[in-house]
């Protein structure tokens, strides 16, 4: 079963308490449906991979008992499909200063492979966390990687096209 | 009980058996799905697979990846520590780790791409 695409795209949010278990549901429920909408099981698995990665770090550092994520895909005349997903939650000052460090060398690096294999060098060595979620986004996922921070509140967004002929 | 039995993993979403192949090969077929709450068991599998390797190498682990339906990033990391540690150990300590894929599922060949570039000298992948 295919789900038709409306002029508006396929669009996806959820605001939530953050919980651990939400973050399997979320991505057992997007690549499902994007798999439908898209028919393109690598382009739904790039976006599961990235949901999962992006929503798992929103509820570890969130401070706040509220956090959202939201999904949207679009298509335009062309035929191109652009995948924007967007998390936003409050976190406190020293995982902000982390994230946003991570991003901007993430940024900084024009090889989002090399970059990923130099956190994997430094992964290796880590006795906490694993530190791979957002280069992991960039590099397995193939997704550009912005944020904005507005006093406690982050917002990552992770964009990609998907080419022509990768979605019915 | 087998001899390799506690290089098992049961977790409420993670299941981990350990079996023997060839001779002296190891073989860890993962099935469902390796998420945060199943760290702790795939670090101490790991830690088990080093000593044991240490004591007697193996000639190869294989990764059995196929029946998984997703890793996340954390769980990612008990592979690299793993890896760097093999990759980085004297010749005679290594062992090839062969990783075995679905096709179908996309993101285990990205991933055991990554781990492939990461570590060249041990990993070896086939679907």
């Amino acid at each position: 079963m295919s789900i038709p695409f409306s002029a508006h795209g396929a669009r996806f949010e959820i605001e939530f308490a953050p919980h651990l278990g939400l973050v399997t549901q979320v991505r057992q429920f997007v690549s499902t449906f994007y798999v439908q909408c898209l028919g393109d099981p690598e382009a739904s698995s790039r976006i599961a991979v990235a949901a999962h990665e992006l929503l798992e770090n929103a509820v570890k550092y969130a401070s706040h008992d509220h956090a959202r994520i939201r999904i949207l895909v679009e298509r335009d005349q062309d035929g191109v499909h652009t995948v924007t997903i967007e998390t936003r939650n409050h976190a406190a000052g020293e995982n902000l200063r982390a994230v946003r460090e991570a991003l901007d060398e993430l940024a900084r690096g024009s090889d989002a492979m090399k970059s990923y294999l130099q956190m994997l060098e430094r992964s290796a060595r880590r006795t906490s966390g694993s530190g791979l979620g957002l280069g992991r986004v960039r590099a397995e996922a193939d997704m550009t990687l912005s944020y904005e921070i507005r006093r406690d509140e982050l917002t990552i967004r992770a964009q990609a096209r998907l080419e022509p002929g990768a979605a019915k | 009980m087998t001899e390799l039995s506690n290089l098992d993993v049961d977790t409420e979403a993670l299941c981990v058996r350990a079996s023997r192949v060839d001779v002296d090969g190891i073989q860890l077929a993962l099935t469902g799905s390796a998420e945060t709450p199943a760290y702790e068991a795939l670090m101490t599998l790991v830690r088990r697979l080093q000593a044991r390797a240490h004591a007697q190498r193996p000639s190869e682990v294989v990764v059995d990846l196929r029946e998984l339906e997703f890793m996340n990033s954390t769980c990612i990391k008990t592979f690299v520590t793993w890896l760097s540690e093999l990759r980085d150990a004297d010749a005679v300590a290594r062992y090839p780790v062969r990783f075995v894929f679905d096709p179908s599922k996309p993101w285990q060949r990205r991933t055991v791409g990554a781990l492939k570039s990461f570590a060249p000298s041990v990993v070896i992948v086939a679907d």
